[in-house]
């Protein structure tokens, strides 16, 4: 029960889910106190970067306090296999959603035999 | 002479109960995060509960404990695990307040995953100026 004494550090890694299906990648991130405005999503050839900054969690002042996150960061590694073209993100509920389409050349390929 | 630090000692004390009366559907008693602000007689508590509808909260006011539970559904899978960092399931969290409320005056309001509960000090439990003549 320490942990109630443990205050959460400033840059929170946020808890993540990642799926994957034949043609895509979902990714679910808890990111509560995070608006549109405030995140950031951004992709190069080979990582997918999401920070989000917020004032909602990172203020003083609390007479009792278990957490305080002033922004969330998180990287991940996506090599060339995805899509850029065709990236959905949605924001519900302090809970970010990327939808992440696989590049042609890695969705598997139905081969048939003559 | 010494200032009591009210908040927390209070606070440390609703650990001790959490502990004895943690059963199995109740385990993760420190669930959600909490932090309270005391000002002007108005207690601020904001819980962090990303992925919940305000429906699926309760919130419950007995004299100076507060509780908050509810359940955090896991959505539809959508494929296979790659990675698994989210917990699901039936949370409660019941915290000690420093003062009594007014139970009948509560704000709340659920936004971007962020629980906020606004209580006011109960009339009675207010500082009374007493005159003397």
């Amino acid at each position: 029960m320490n942990a109630r004494q443990e205050i959460t550090e400033r840059t929170i890694t946020p808890a993540t889910d990642i799926f994957e299906t034949e043609d895509k990648y979902t990714i679910s991130m808890e990111m509560p106190g995070i608006t549109r405005e405030n995140l950031d999503i951004t992709m190069d050839d080979e990582r997918l970067i999401v920070s989000g900054k917020t004032s909602e969690t990172c203020q003083d002042g609390y007479n009792f306090s278990e957490f305080r996150a002033c922004s969330f960061e998180r990287t991940f590694q996506t090599g060339g296999e995805i899509d850029r073209n065709s990236i959905e993100a949605r924001l519900e509920d302090g809970v970010l959603e990327i939808n992440l389409s696989k590049s042609e050349e890695v969705k598997p390929k139905k081969i048939t035999v003559n | 002479m010494y200032t009591q630090e009210y908040f927390d000692d209070l606070f440390r004390l609703s650990t001790v109960f959490d502990n004895i009366f943690e059963t199995k559907e109740t385990k993760r008693t420190n669930y959600p995060l909490i932090n309270v602000k005391d000002e002007n007689d108005i207690l601020t508590v904001e819980a962090l509960i990303p992925g919940i509808k305000a429906d699926d909260i309760d919130v419950e006011i007995i004299n100076k404990t507060l509780t908050i539970s509810g359940e955090k559904k896991n959505p539809e899978k959508r494929g296979s695990y790659l990675r698994r960092e989210r917990a699901f399931g039936k949370f409660t969290k019941t915290i000690k307040l420093p003062y009594r409320v007014d139970a009948d005056n509560v704000e709340a309001s659920m936004e971007n995953g962020i629980l906020r509960l606004s209580l006011s000090k109960a009339e009675d439990a207010k500082l009374k100026k007493i005159e003397i003549h």
